[in-house]
């Protein structure tokens, strides 16, 4: 199973989770995180150790973060560095959530393949549009 | 190579730093100045994916670092961080800082008082800021370039703690 969590600097998380459900409805296996501007590193470290649990080959996690870097950043990057289960993406957007969203239950899904698929897709998802 | 902005930061590089202080600091390069950062090779990987490609990494040990800032002679501009204030201290009495030292984020934890909500402080920083300011220098908090700047040692002053 891959379970996904989404943090941010404040409201932006909670934000795309509203709107992952208005395109593609409810989702399972999805978590989000915020990062308030009153929280410390420490408890933040504490939301991530409550749902980051038992990383195994049959429980991987895909973490998206709004900055690389930022404090939400950081914390994760414990979490996959040198741990092929854990895999963090920053820069986050809804076009990447929805792909990880609508790719991570297919039968025999790896993270690794997962992973893999949306940095095919990512490209397409930023530009400046030539109309 | 001159250091444009010293900040004491218990996070190092982040957010804040990243998106608001290289460009205020108009920096080339990054010193952290962190010994345990300096031995740790998850720390290090970590902040050197943190920096922007176009911005210089240095991360030494305190006493490394001083030396280096002392005695290069490249030009531009530093972003000097530090983790807390017993290495502020260190780059205070050595005569390497810039005025007022910016004070981000010194959070909570155990055993410390709260004087903002990013700044807490032990009973040795408390002794640690009165020795900055005897050496003549001083500390001022804030987060973000834009906003107030807040004397640190009159906040202590003012909640009673010097």
């Amino acid at each position: 199973m891959i379970h996904v969590i989404v943090v941010s600097h404040g409201g932006m998380a909670a934000g795309m989770m509203e709107s992952v459900k208005m395109l593609i409805g409810d989702q399972k296996n999805v978590e989000c995180i915020t990062f308030g501007a009153k929280m410390g590193a420490e408890e933040l470290e504490q939301c991530f150790a409550k749902k980051i649990k038992d990383i195994s080959e049959e429980n991987e996690y895909l973490i998206f973060c709004d900055l690389k870097g930022g404090t939400p950043f950081n914390i994760v990057s414990r979490y996959s560095f040198r741990n092929e289960h854990v895999a963090v993406i920053y820069g986050m957007n809804l076009p990447a959530l929805i792909v990880a969203l609508m790719e991570k239950d297919q039968e025999g899904q790896t993270l690794k393949e997962l992973t893999e698929s949306i940095s095919e897709q990512i490209g397409e998802t930023l530009g400046i549009s030539e109309l | 190579m001159k250091v444009s902005v010293f900040r004491i930061d218990d996070r190092l590089i982040h957010g804040q730093v990243i998106t608001a202080w290289i460009a205020y600091a108009e920096a080339n390069m990054i010193v952290v100045a962190d010994d345990k950062a300096a031995g740790d090779e998850f720390t290090q990987s970590l902040l050197k994916m943190a920096t922007p490609k176009s911005i210089q990494l240095k991360i030494l040990k305190v006493e490394e670092a001083i030396s280096y800032i002392k005695s290069s002679e490249e030009d531009g501009k530093v972003l000097l961080l530090v983790r807390g204030t017993e290495q502020a201290l260190e780059f205070v009495k050595a005569g390497v800082y810039e005025q007022p030292i910016n004070v981000g984020n010194m959070n909570m934890k155990k055993g410390k008082t709260k004087v903002l909500g990013n700044l807490w402080v032990f009973p040795e920083d408390v002794e640690n800021i009165q020795k900055i300011y005897k050496e003549g220098a001083s500390l001022e908090v804030r987060a973000v370039p834009t906003e107030r700047s807040q004397d640190v040692l009159n906040l202590l002053k003012k909640n009673k703690l010097a």
